[in-house]
């Protein structure tokens, strides 16, 4: 994938900048695995864990209340609806912890 | 556990924060800043910031304050509480919890999005457009490589331009606002060139990529069809009412959606600053005196929850009450912070007129509700519906608080957050107006787990 301005997609991450003005990639450079459920995922360092799953094309995080599927919503520690289970420890936010080397991520997708 | 003690604690590393900081610093008094995330810069600039406070637009690690240790700096840290005798209650990651001291505070929390709920907003594959952007431009990634944006205001036209800018594809761009709405917003912009080349940048790459914006349109539902979402759209008119006439479908992998943003009061709510209603500055806001202080001595608010208008007027406030803070200190003359805050009070009056136009063009009208099923979620955390807070509303139950306390509707994990302003708003639709009342708040503000307050305790 390709767009106008040059930047090349790989999966849903732009990975080469050309032109024009994109974010920097610094502190994203290394690269990094952790496990979805026990799936071994690729993740860089310095991003948050909700980004990672995003990124891998995860969408469903936990299930509400009444069961229903739920995913990222407000993605900036608000809305709650993206709480994992870490490393068998208590729930925590996927949009403001985040992902290391490792860690064991559960997410209620069923 | 000995307490910490500071002369200003600023709770909030975004812009408002970082700017009366830097100030501070400059003077080397002894502050502290708290930021929840793991880098400041708050949701604006979050993606350009260390962890240190080095962004684009301040450099807080080159401060005098910073350098001889006057200035600290918590990030990854979450305020569970305030008392009154300006002692704070904070938990960090490094630490667990603490408790800190502090002659001043201010409140630099920013604010939230909004989202005008319809059938099918709970799925996991319905997002606010912040969130999408926050994971482009923080992270690189994109949220779908296809998507719809839909909403209001000018968020939606920059998130349109930064996804076509990374070779995302947009399925189509639903805006409530009129055409002439929209003009209204760039003839107010004028004078913020910054914000003004933002808009053209995002307008051209629409272009480029022939998106044409669908004005006066909203998303009625939303539902899942094999691996894809299905949505339905309709003509809004301006009071609220759904146009008769055809809908419209898309599908698509995601959607994106926001309808302006509300300040997050709750800590200066919990401290017990007094708070104010108005739908120029996007509903509830903590009032501050032209000093920037609140009702009580000693706290002070700047940025998006004194009304929301966006990061140039956060700035702005931020210095104020930084110089307030100064003054009040002795810091500076009586000329030099007469001198500094004139001009600064001058541009802060521009930015909040047009954060009053964007709050109107944002605002749910009352009698749009009417038209919004019975079955559509409002409290999403306890999946609490609008057919459910209706009867209820109906039934005499017209304060926030008593809904909260026979439908549960806010009690969850984001206590209140999400549902909070739509729960204002469908009171003020369906009860008169002097019912409207904001949730009361109690700590901890934020869920804690609870084995950090074991270890506290244990301490």
């Amino acid at each position: 994938m390709k767009s106008s301005d040059g930047v090349l997609m790989e999966n849903l991450r732009a990975v080469k900048k050309q032109f024009g003005r994109t974010v920097e990639l610094t502190e994203q450079e290394k690269k990094i695995t952790f496990y979805v459920n026990g799936h071994p995922t690729q993740a860089y360092q310095g991003e948050t864990i909700h980004a990672a799953l995003i990124a891998a094309g995860y969408r469903q995080f936990r299930k509400s209340k009444t069961k229903q599927p739920r995913g990222i919503f407000c993605g900036m520690g608000v809305c709650y609806e993206c709480l994992v289970t870490i490393d068998n420890g208590p729930q925590r936010q996927a949009c403001v912890t985040m992902v290391e080397e490792g860690m064991e991520v559960q997410i209620d997708a069923g | 556990m000995p307490a910490e003690n500071y002369d200003v604690v600023i709770i909030g590393g975004g812009p408002s924060g970082m700017s009366a900081a830097s100030i501070l610093a400059e003077h080397s008094v002894k502050t502290l800043l708290i930021d929840e995330n793991g880098r400041l810069g708050g949701q604006l600039w979050r993606g350009y910031t260390q962890s240190v406070g080095t962004s684009r637009i301040i450099n807080l690690s080159a401060t005098t304050g910073y350098r001889n240790g006057r200035l600290h700096i918590h990030s990854s840290a979450c305020v569970l509480g305030i008392f009154p005798d300006k002692s704070i209650l904070l938990s960090t990651k490094a630490a667990g919890i603490k408790e800190i001291k502090a002659k001043n505070i201010l409140f630099a929390t920013g604010a939230r999005e909004k989202v005008r709920p319809f059938k099918g907003w709970t799925l996991p594959e319905v997002m606010t457009v912040g969130g999408a952007q926050l994971l482009l431009k923080n992270y690189n990634v994109l949220a779908a490589s296809e998507m719809l944006i839909s909403g209001a205001g000018p968020l939606i036209y920059l998130l349109s331009g930064d996804v076509l800018s990374r070779g995302g594809k947009i399925a189509a761009l639903l805006d409530r606002s009129s055409f002439m709405g929209v003009l209204g917003v760039t003839r107010l912009m004028r004078g913020q060139l910054s914000k003004f080349g933002q808009g053209v940048s995002s307008f051209s790459r629409m272009f480029k990529g022939k998106i044409l914006p669908k004005y006066r349109t909203q998303i009625v539902k939303a539902e899942r069809n094999a691996d894809l979402i299905e949505v339905t759209s309709r003509k809004i008119s301006s009071d609220g009412t759904i146009i008769n006439g055809a809908s419209h479908r898309y599908k698509t992998q995601m959607i994106t959606v926001t309808n302006g943003f509300v300040g997050n009061v709750e800590l200066a709510q919990l401290a017990g600053c007094k708070l104010g209603y108005s739908l120029d500055k996007g509903g509830w806001f903590v009032t501050v005196d032209s000093l920037m202080q609140t009702s009580l001595n000693g706290m002070f608010a700047a940025g998006e929850l004194t009304g929301v208008a966006g990061g140039s007027k956060a700035m702005v406030e931020g210095q104020l009450a930084a110089l307030s803070i100064l003054y009040q200190s002795e810091r500076i003359s009586n000329s030099d912070f007469e001198n500094k805050r004139k001009p600064l009070l001058v541009n802060r009056t521009r930015y909040q007129r047009f954060g009053a136009y964007l709050n109107r063009q944002w605002a749910i009208p009352g009698k749009e509700w009417d038209s919004i099923d019975d079955d559509t979620m409002i409290c999403r955390c306890e999946d609490i519906t609008l057919g459910k807070l209706r009867s209820w509303i109906k039934a005499g139950f017209t304060s926030s608080s008593v809904l909260k306390n026979a439908t549960r509707c806010g009690m969850g994990n984001c206590q209140g957050r999400t549902c909070g302003p739509l729960i204002y708003d469908i009171i003020a639709a369906y009860a008169p107006a002097e019912h409207i009342a904001p949730f009361s708040t109690r700590m901890p503000i934020k869920p804690v787990p609870l084995g950090d307050l074991a270890q506290m305790s244990s301490k």
